[in-house]
Formats: C-alpha cells, structure tokens, sequence
C-alpha cells in the first residue's frame, strides 16, 4: 500500500507542474466565466437552459475531457518522455500496481482540476439564478467522465508520445460525431457516461422528475443519451470497467515490450 | 563454457546467446558472456551495444532472442528480483520537481524498503551529497545529478549494480571518490557491471573487461590483457614537412616504423609505439635539416582500436 500511496503522491507532483496547472485551471474555468457573462443579459429560464448546454457540452463534453486527455496521457507518457520509467519499473512492483496507482492520480488531477471548473460552473449558475440544486450531479458527471477519458488516455499516452493529439482527434471524431451520428455506438462513449450520471441524478434512473424538470428538459436530455440509459451507478460501473481494462491492457503492455526505447 | 575469458565460474548474471534489434538495425548480436561478483567494465565506442546489453540485463528491455537470467531469475517475468538490483541510466532519468533527498527516498518506498527515510540518508552520505541533498534536482549540475542517481540505485542495499557511464559529467575529485565507492561495493562482494568508451576509465574502475563493437562481443579478459591488446596495434601518424621523402626515407631504417607512405606531399606512417616515435622525430628531422610542419596521429579514435581488434584492419 505504501508503495502504491508513493506513486501517487510523486506523480501528482508531477502531472501538477506550475505551468501545466494553470494552463488548465484556466481552462476550467471558461465555461464559468461564459456562463457569467452570458447570464446577466438573459432571463431565468435562458439561463437555465444555457446553464445545461454549458454544462453537458463544454463542461463535460470539452473541458474535463480534454484536461483529463492532457492529464491521462502523461501519467506514464510523462515517465518515458523524461526517461524516469526505469526508476519507478525496475523495483519490486507488479506492473499493474503501477498501472493502478498512475490511474489513481491522474484521476485525482483530472478531477481536482475540472471539478474546480465545475464547481466554479455551478456557482456561477447559483449567482445567476439562485439555484444550487444541480452541484453534486455535475461534480459526479465530471468525476466519471474525468475518470473514463483518464483510463483510456493513461494506456494511449504509454504507448505513443502523440498522445494528447491521438486524444483530442478521438474526442472531435469518436466521441464528438461517431456517437453522435450512430446511436448503436453511442454506449462507448465516454461523455455520455457523464451526461448519463447526470441525468440519472437530476432526472431520476427512469426518467423521473427528481428536482422537477421540465418535460423539454427530459427530451432534451434524451436526445443526447441516443438510447443510453440515465444512472449514476450504471455510468459509474461502465467507467469502472474501462478502467480495470486500462490498468489491465497496461500490465501486459509493460510486461511484453520494452520500457525505454 | 567457464574456460573462455568471457565467462566466469559463479555467475550472478547469465547472458546465453543473446540478441536484440531495434526494426532493421540489429544492436546486440548473438552475445554470451557471464558476470560475478567483483567489478566487469563494459567498455566500446558510441553505438557497440553496451548500453542495450545492461538494459536488457536490468529487464528495461526485451531479448529478441536468446536467454537472460539475473540471480537465477529472468527479470522480465518476475520483478521480485529488483528488490536485489540497482541500475543507474545513462539518461537524465531524475524528477527534476523533487529534492535529492526525496528522490532517493521515493527509491527507497518503491523498493519496500523498511525505513525509506534511514536507507535515503545513508546512500546519499554514501555518495557525498549530504549537502545538497535538500536542494530540488532542477539546479543540481551534472556531476551531482550522476551522484544522486548512484544513491538512488544504492538505496535498495543491491547485490547487483548496472552503472552505465556513471562518472559522465563528474569532476576529478567526484571521480575519484566515486570510483572508491564502486571498488568498496565489489569488495562486499556485490556484482557491479560497469558500461563505458573511455578505456583509461574502465581500468580505473574494473578488473576484468568485456570489450564490444557492433554489437558484438570483442575481446574478454582482465584489463591488463584487453591494454596489452590496444598497445600492440599499429598506429599511423600524419606527418608534413618540406621534404617529405628525405624525411621518409631515414625513417624507414628505424625500428620502431612498420610502414611508410608518401601520398600528396604528406608523409603516413605506421608504427606501434607512438612515444618513441614522439622522441625519435625531432632529432631526426634537425639531422636531416627538415622543417616538421605538423605531426598528427590518425585514426586514433576508440572506434578504430576496436575495428582493428574485431578485423585485424
């Protein structure tokens, strides 16, 4: 255990660097900072509904996944490009140890940073209009899609030193007009895990009305699931599992080839 | 198999026809040489193959072909053996973002060593970098990064120790005392592989050296053997003067020169003994009322001694 808090510990010191930081709290805090700007000119119910469309596309659907592609990918990426891999590999570890504790702190990062950005969204919201109610959905959306784009991004970023380009591609193409445009393809992707565990949450796992939406709301939010389920525990056992198989993919990967080129 | 000089008779490391290439480029070809206690200097120019040689004994790397066991373990399978192995990289490969002491200490935690923080003080003393040691590594100079790197390998207490180029960037005195912590290390009976192209270094360091080139092994041997080896090969030597074949012409009768040339006004000379040909050369050319204009060795790079050892050319 102690060698597993050990990774995590340096290696968000490393993913956190000063630079990197604050290039990416910045960009979590854009959607607040447009939310701000736009909601003083509208009404309420305007607000409201961009409020969603702020969160579901850019707070989950941009930002968190590109801070966590960034975040993902240079758990391990950032091990091999500066070399130290043979200082963590070649101790007594099993690789997925390894592969687990990255996971973990990549995550932590991730949604340290973007759920600052949400955080900031949703007070943002609460000043605009005075409603506080959807804070613990979007901080549990974010924290899943933070969670499943770190997974995939983690093994991606072992891989290739292009990773953070691999990523945003597979952000814009897969997840932004594959799933979009191809319902039978829509449960892989990440962003609608997110949306999915905010949906269950605000809308109840059956489409209920929890916190009393509107039935545009409902329809709306229907709509961008394309046939995936609301549910927070569903969403969140998907992440779960694209993670168990990131962590799994990367011990074989780190076993069968070399660890430094 | 213990008969030939590239093997020894209780090994701790066992290189049995190994192989490695990289695409098309091959990097290691068909080696098998073993390793004890006590020191064995790697020694070749750039691009032998050493370094690729320690990194599949350390388990950085996999064999493409050929077989591999370190203290009875192959270490690509079982990682328990890293509990008794140090390697330090030839790369750069420190967190720059952590201080000297937290860096050998995180080596200590990841090897589940028991008290990470006493292991840490005493290889960073071991190494002669108590002072720094609170420092980030981002300001350290090279010397002290190739320092903190040796504590990092020692903290685990290994029993084999990969040293690839170690005293890269270190100054004299960190050389020398360096050196001595190798020497103490092999006398407590620890396997250390050391890797280097400077010879003068690997003797300084090692008793016995494995010498490649093309991936290949060379020549095996002590370090007496391996120096009585580069001694006897013919050196050429560039000369110009203003009258290159008078000048050839006396040199010829000289025991020391094997071979003479004249090509383009330029004298080229072959001889086995530069020093005295460094003696011989003046006096003669003050003889001989020749004006010596420059006197230059060629082909005198590493590269070139160990072609002439592995072609004879």
């Amino acid at each position: 255990m102690s060698r597993f808090l050990a990774i995590i510990r340096v290696t968000l010191l490393q993913l956190v660097g000063r630079s990197r930081s604050i290039g990416l709290l910045v960009l979590a805090a854009l959607p607040a900072v447009i939310l701000l700007l736009v909601g003083f000119n509208t009404d309420d119910r305007d607000t409201e509904e961009f409020f969603r469309t702020v969160i579901l596309f850019l707070v989950l659907g941009v930002t968190t996944p590109i801070i966590s592609i960034i975040l993902g990918a240079g758990s391990l990426g950032d091990e091999r490009a500066q070399k130290t891999i043979s200082y963590l590999a070649l101790r007594p570890i099993r690789r997925e140890v390894i592969a687990g504790a990255k996971l973990m702190a990549a995550w932590m990062a991730s949604f340290l940073v973007a759920g600052a950005g949400a955080v900031l969204t949703a007070v943002a919201l609460g000043v605009t209009i005075g409603s506080w109610d959807e804070m613990f959905a979007i901080l549990v959306a974010t924290a899943i899609t933070s969670l499943g784009f770190v997974a995939v991004m983690q093994v991606v970023g072992y891989l290739t030193d292009r990773a953070v380009v691999i990523g945003l591609a597979y952000l814009l193409i897969w997840e932004g007009i594959v799933t979009s445009a191809a319902s039978q393809v829509a449960t892989t992707s990440i962003w609608r895990m997110g949306v999915s565990a905010y949906a269950g949450i605000v809308a109840g796992d059956h489409w209920g009305s929890a916190l009393g939406l509107e039935a545009q709301v409902v329809a709306d939010l229907k709509d961008l699931l394309s046939g995936v389920l609301p549910g927070a525990w569903g969403a969140g056992c998907k992440v779960l599992a694209v993670a168990v198989v990131s962590i799994a993919a990367l011990g074989v990967v780190m076993r069968d080839r070399d660890l430094v080129s | 198999m213990t008969t030939s000089p590239a093997f020894v008779a209780n090994p701790t490391i066992e290189v049995t026809e190994i192989s490695k290439w990289f695409g098309q480029k091959v990097a290691v070809s068909n080696v098998s040489c073993s390793f004890g206690p006590g020191i064995t200097g790697l020694l070749g120019p750039n691009g032998a193959g050493k370094t690729t040689l320690l990194r599949m004994m350390a388990g950085l790397i996999r064999p493409s072909r050929g077989k591999l066991s370190v203290l009875d373990t192959n270490p690509r399978r079982d990682t328990s053996v890293f509990q008794r192995v140090g390697l330090v990289p030839e790369d750069d490969a420190v967190y720059e973002f952590l201080t000297g002491r937290r860096f050998v200490e995180y080596g200590a935690e990841l090897a589940g060593v028991r008290n990470p923080s006493t292991a840490a003080a005493h290889a960073i003393t071991a190494v002669g970098m108590d002072d720094a040691a609170g420092r980030r590594i981002e300001g350290y100079s090279k010397g002290m990064r190739q320092r903190i790197k040796v504590a990092g390998a020692l903290v685990n207490d290994p029993e084999v120790l990969y040293l690839d180029e170690p005293l890269n960037g270190a100054d004299p005195v960190q050389r020398v005392r360096l050196i001595e912590l190798f020497h103490h290390l092999a006398a407590e009976g620890r396997t250390v592989v050391v890797s280097s192209h400077v010879l003068e270094e690997v003797e300084k360091m090692a008793n016995r050296v494995i010498a490649m080139v093309d991936g290949r092994l060379a020549a095996a041997g002590d370090s007496a053997a391996i120096r009585a080896a580069f001694t006897d090969i013919p050196y050429r030597v560039r000369i110009e003067s203003d009258t290159p074949r008078k000048l050839g012409s006396a040199l010829l009768g000289q025991d020391v020169i094997r071979s003479v040339e004249v090509l383009d006004d330029t004298l080229h000379v072959q001889t086995e003994d530069l020093g005295a040909l460094g003696h011989l050369l003046p006096p003669l050319a003050q003889s001989l009322d020749v004006r010596l204009t420059m006197v230059q060795p060629e082909d005198l790079s590493l590269e070139s001694v160990f072609r002439y050892l592995v072609h004879g050319q």
